[in-house]
């Protein structure tokens, strides 16, 4: 009876975190079937849960379309956007900052450098390696981001600073790579511009591996987060290694944005919004916030893909652009309903 | 001896803050530390928490070498509330009194009926349970004050360090706090060592204070013994009358003026 009125203080939050993460599982799977359904050859919904729901078939037109072209390309979507937010999330946690996302530790300018580097520098690169080396790009430009910030520990501000100045001197290299070799860039501006166009089981089979594991390592660290967010000196007090958890967090954040942006190219906006915008709805206890990003992340990924093939139809924009479209305004208005209460 | 510094230097970088210096802790003791601003009253309190590693000696914890123990061990013993604590703005006072519970779960456990048991105890010892669902942002400073000695609570600690606890708090407050401490040690035998600046309330409250200046002892001891005239002037460079309050037998000290 008694410990129950602790609990029952807990209870409105949770019930609202529950709610909210069931709403997101839910507009993810319709924001899944929408991006299947729709395209030049327009498939019902219920007809994309049939043909799912059995092995494709060689000679139907439809499910060759569902199966070869439009659930890789989504399911793509779904990670990166997930892989994403997760890092966001992870990174604001762990720098106690609101604006730290997967740009901030230099992870998609190294990834970018290290692309277009092997694009056009290196003669004859196969396309397919493209991700391979954009993994290496960004995992070597955090990591450099870490050694930089590291005096007897890595404190959030210097972390920060350090990721600052790496990115611009990666996204300086980029440039400079761009102007020299001036000849072949329309390939690797489309790259840089971030989108999911042509992404297919291959990309999927590069990226589920590092999501899988990286992202559920992240989804069970929200106590540790949680901790952290008291501040160094507190965590400690409560038993735990900061530096080390602190290590194993941004390694994640790492990993998990150096795979989305290695196959997806550099994608903004989606780690630095969605975690703000489950924030707004339900609060910062990570324990909700880690699977609400991952799910808000890639709904939104998907949501956006879905308009950047049907804006300009036939022309694709990059998704990039349509994240930062559909994101930025969303955002700003929580941010007024939240300050006008 | 629960908690004893075993001729420890500090330093931040290079900057010696504390030459060498011992302390030792009784089970059960209320020690507080009082010294000028700057003096290492902090600084001391972080190295026998762990947070700052000496650059040479030992702090003993129960016996064991603070270092060498794992940092949940000693979580489990002894509870650190900083000068200035931060909390996210829309954490709740029960979510935060919770979180003192994280020493004594593994990370895939969640939390039990024991510690829902021993949160729910430290927000009664602490006239905090009204507050439970309130945003620890909102508080007043003592009832933010109150919230955070909770949470140190409920880390069930035989020792709990406090830096400043009744700093931005009204008079009445203060008191409050300076009541918990001392209900709480004579209750459940808690070990307090604190800072505090209020030297009236530090002879109080204490069994022993410990007069610091530059990372140095001054003078140590019971109230009653060590505090007088001479003492104020040399630490904190006032003139003060230190008079004896009838009615609990405690010295007081009226500064008056500040040594050339
Ligand atoms: N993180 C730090 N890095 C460098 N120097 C520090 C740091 N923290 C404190 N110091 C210095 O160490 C000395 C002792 O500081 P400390 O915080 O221990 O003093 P204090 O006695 O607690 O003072 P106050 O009464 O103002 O809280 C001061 O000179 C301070 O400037
Ligand atoms: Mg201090």
């Amino acid at each position: 009876m008694r410990n129950n009125s602790v609990s029952t203080f807990v209870g409105p939050k949770r019930r609202r975190q529950w709610i909210t993460l069931m709403a997101l599982a839910a507009m993810a799977i319709l924001a899944i079937t929408a991006s299947i359904s729709i395209g030049p050859v327009s498939i019902p919904f219920l007809k994309v849960w049939e043909l799912l729901a059995k092995p494709p078939v060689q000679s139907d037109i439809a499910s060759q379309i569902v199966w070869n072209i439009r659930l890789p390309r989504t399911l793509v979507g779904c990670l990166v956007g997930a892989g994403l937010a997760l890092s966001g999330a992870l990174l604001q946690g762990v720098m106690r900052n609101p604006l730290a996302d997967p740009h901030i530790i230099g992870v998609s300018s190294g990834a970018g450098f290290a692309a277009v580097t092997a694009m056009i520098v290196i003669p004859n690169f196969p396309p397919s390696l493209v991700p391979a080396a954009a993994f290496v790009g960004a995992m070597a430009s955090g990591v450099l981001v870490y050694a930089l910030a590291w005096r007897a520990g890595v404190s959030p501000m210097r972390m920060i600073l350090s990721g600052v100045a790496v990115s611009a001197l990666m996204n300086a290299g980029t440039s400079a790579v761009l102007n020299i070799f001036s000849e072949n860039v329309q390939s690797v501006m489309s790259w840089l511009a971030g989108g999911l166009a042509g992404r297919g089981w291959h990309h999927w089979h590069q990226l589920w591996p590092y999501i899988l594991v990286a992202g559920t390592i992240a989804l069970l660290t929200g106590r540790q987060v949680n901790v952290l967010l008291l501040g160094d000196e507190m965590a400690t007090g409560l038993g735990m290694r900061v530096e080390r958890v602190r290590m194993l967090l941004i390694g994640l954040a790492c990993i998990l944005a150096a795979a989305a942006v290695s196959v997806s190219g550099l994608i903004g906006f989606v780690g630095l919004i969605v975690p703000h915008i489950i924030r707004l709805i339900a609060g910062s206890d990570y324990r909700f916030l880690l699977p609400a990003s991952a799910l808000g992340g890639a709904t939104l990924l998907v949501l956006a893909d879905i308009a950047a093939r049907m804006v300009l139809d036939p022309i694709e924009l990059p998704v990039g652009i349509l994240t930062a479209c559909l994101g930025a305004p969303f955002f700003l208005y929580l941010l007024r309903r939240r300050t006008t209460h | 001896m629960i908690l004893a510094a075993k001729n420890i230097s500090l330093s931040y970088e290079s900057t010696i803050i504390v030459p060498e210096l011992s302390i030792f802790i009784e089970s059960g003791e209320i020690v507080t530390f009082i010294g000028p601003n700057g003096s290492g009253k902090s600084t001391i309190l972080k190295a026998l928490a762990r947070y700052l590693k000496a650059r040479s000696g030992v702090v003993y914890l129960n016996g064991q070498d603070i270092q060498s123990m794992s940092t949940k061990k000693v979580a489990q013993q002894l509870a650190i509330l900083p000068q200035t604590p931060q909390a996210p703005a829309d954490l709740t006072v029960v979510e935060l009194v919770s979180r003192g519970r994280t020493p004594h779960l593994n990370w895939w456990q969640r939390s039990g009926a024991n510690d829902y048991e021993v949160v729910r105890w430290a927000l009664e010892q602490t006239k905090t349970t009204h507050l439970a669902d309130r945003l620890v942002g909102t508080l007043s400073g003592g009832e933010r004050q109150r919230a955070w000695i909770a949470m140190a609570l409920a880390q069930s600690p035989q020792v709990l360090l406090l830096d400043e606890p009744t700093t931005y708090l009204d008079i009445c407050h203060q008191l409050e706090v300076m009541e918990l401490i001392s209900r709480l040690n004579r209750e459940l035998g808690l070990t307090v060592v604190m800072v505090l600046h209020d030297i009236n309330q530090a002879a109080r409250y204490s069994h022993r204070l410990i007069a610091l200046k530059n990372g140095t002892i001054i003078k140590q001891g019971p109230p009653q013994e060590i505090l007088t005239e001479e003492l104020l002037t040399e630490v904190f460079k006032v003139k003060a009358q230190v008079k004896t309050d009838s009615a609990s037998g405690c010295p007081v000290c009226l500064p008056y003026g500040i040594v050339e």
